[in-house]
């Protein structure tokens, strides 16, 4: 479904990514996992069409992506959860969602799709005329992944939804991410909260200053010896306690 | 009391041009996040092209839609050929274009059609006069409020109601989020360059309507006036625009009334003083959000 080849991005001085390449298939739930700094959220602004690749190749479903405007990549099914939950704070939690179908006319197809949302988020039903700046910060994670679902994307990338929110509420975000799959919806998924996503994903890549070091199925890199020392490390026993 | 009220419809009607022309200020900034200085000159414009179309033997009402036309076009064209190239540029360097612009597009004026003073020919209709509480109103100034009030209730309708104006806010409000549901900028600048250039069209045409004459900087001044009043309201509000509009116009109109004989020159002068002032105490102005901040 998305295929980057040999993609690397910088900014003035620093070479953020370096000549990654990774693919997500149709259906999956694929995590690219690092530390701060590693290269992440370049690699997925420049998905989205936020900043400009230094070269390489994004194929999605074929088409290449690299120099096409957010706009022309939200229209060919890819959205972007950015870092830090960003709604429209100072807009209604029902205007938000509205927005996530800016691009479809079709105002059935986008209530169905809101529709779909409040099922999944009843509080934001309950919150529907609320500014969307004073809902709780899970709340805000809960909008941003509802508004990002009525632009009627196939392919979603979230990065870091987990970032700054309660244990209990983290929970809640990967329950969602995998009902959002199991109802059709591919998931590229950012996270430094290494042990959930790899419980929840099906295949992971492993990031270090701005290259892919590491690859596998979510169990296989689970399993690395590196992988529980650096990023798993004393975690296990409660994260574990907490997933079964 | 006749002084006191005569004084007071003064201050609207004067308050009702800098509203209408600090509201595209305003939406402008809260949308590109840059000060376009070259707004006033839409006012010139504006009434230039009415004087021309009328002089040509134009109907007063075609003349005005067609003026009204004329003038979004050059606010489009300001953004499309100035503005665009250097979006990303810094500050200095946009608040720098914007007064060239400015400039530009009166000394062009100026050498179209003289620097002379000209006298608009309206309608008779419109100066005829009735009394409010011994105060003389002309049917203008009736117009000309009642145009602020139901062009501003438009504007409100647009950005609450509408597809483009709920993307405008959107725009406002985070200009990321909002490249990434997939809006596109430019045709929301470009909204925002139309609806601040009709209210500036409005603006020209009632203000040279009323005081009759005028020359190619009379959008100079006026422009300077209305950007404080949107700075007093806070910059980026449409209620700041409003209200900093009809708070400076009575602040000058009040401050030329009452002030002594001989010091009735300096209204400006008091005026911008107590803008001053107002600023000292609330930076952000009256309306404006003290977390305002721009990616
Ligand atoms: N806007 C920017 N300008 C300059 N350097 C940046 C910018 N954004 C990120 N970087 C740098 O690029 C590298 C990768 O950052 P980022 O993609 O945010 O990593 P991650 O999301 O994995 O934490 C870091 O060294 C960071 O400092
Ligand atoms: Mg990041």
């Amino acid at each position: 479904m998305l295929k980057v080849t040999n993609l690397s991005i910088s900014y003035k001085k620093i070479n953020a990514v370096r000549n990654i390449s990774f693919e997500v298939r149709e259906g999956e739930i694929v995590s690219l996992i690092g530390s701060n700094g590693a290269g992440k959220t370049s690699t997925m602004r420049t998905i989205s069409g936020l900043i400009k690749a230094k070269s390489g190749s994004i194929l999605y479903e074929g088409k290449e992506l690299i120099g096409a405007s957010p706009a022309q990549i939200v229209s060919a099914g890819i959205v972007h959860v950015p870092e830090g939950r960003q709604v429209f704070s100072k807009l209604s939690v029902g205007e938000n969602l509205e927005l996530g179908g800016y691009l479809t006319r079709n105002k059935k197809i986008r209530q169905e799709r809101m529709d779909y949302v409040f099922d999944l988020f009843p509080i934001l039903k309950e919150r529907i005329h609320q500014k969307a700046g004073s809902l709780s910060g899970g709340e805000q994670q809960m909008l941003a992944i509802g508004r990002a679902r009525v632009t009627g994307s196939r392919l979603l990338l979230l990065d870091e939804p987990s970032l700054g929110l309660a244990p209990i509420i983290v929970e809640q975000v990967f329950e969602v991410i995998q009902t959002l799959r199991n109802n059709g919806m591919t998931i590229l998924l950012v996270e430094q909260n290494a042990w959930d996503a790899l419980q929840i994903c099906d295949r992971a890549y492993i990031m270090e200053s701005g290259e892919i070091v590491l690859s596998g199925t979510g169990q296989e890199v689970a399993e690395n010896e590196d992988i529980r020392r650096i990023y798993l490390g004393g975690k296990e026993t409660w994260v574990s306690s907490l997933h079964n | 009391m006749g002084f006191f009220v005569a004084q007071l419809i003064s201050a609207i009607k004067l308050g009702s041009i800098y509203a209408l022309v600090a509201i595209g200020y305003s939406i402008v900034y809260s949308i590109m996040g840059m000060i376009n200085f070259a707004h006033g000159e839409l006012l010139m414009i504006a009434t230039f092209a009415l004087w021309s179309l009328l002089n040509a033997g134009l109907s007063f009402g075609l003349a005005v839609i067609l003026s009204i036309l004329i003038t979004v076009l050059f606010g489009v064209l300001i953004e499309r050929v100035a503005y665009r190239p250097i979006r990303k540029a810094g500050e200095s360097t946009q608040i720098i274009t914007s007064l060239a612009v400015s400039i530009f597009l009166e000394a062009v004026c100026q050498a179209i059609f003289n620097s002379s003073s000209k006298a608009l020919i309206i309608p008779e209709f419109f100066s005829r006069t009735f009394k409010i509480y011994g105060a003389t109103v002309s049917v203008i100034d009736v117009v000309t409020f009642a145009s602020t009030v139901i062009l501003t209730i438009v504007v409100v309708l647009i950005l609450q109601k509408t597809r483009i104006g709920k993307a405008m806010r959107a725009v406002s409000d985070n200009p990321e989020a909002s490249d990434l549901v997939g809006i596109d900028k430019n045709k929301v600048i470009t909204v925002a360059f139309i609806i601040g250039s009709v209210l500036a069209a409005f603006a020209g045409i009632l203000y040279s309507g009323k005081y009759t004459s005028f020359s190619n900087d009379m959008g100079f001044m006026l422009g300077v006036k209305a950007f404080i009043a949107a700075v007093l309201g806070g910059l980026g509000s449409l209620t700041g625009a409003v209200a900093g509009g009809y708070i400076m116009a009575v602040l000058e109109v009040f401050f030329s009334g009452y002030l002594p004989q001989g010091t009735a020159s300096f209204q400006t002068t008091f005026t911008f003083l107590v803008l001053i002032l107002v600023l000292l105490v609330r930076p952000n102005g009256l309306f404006g959000s003290n977390n305002w901040k721009r990616s």
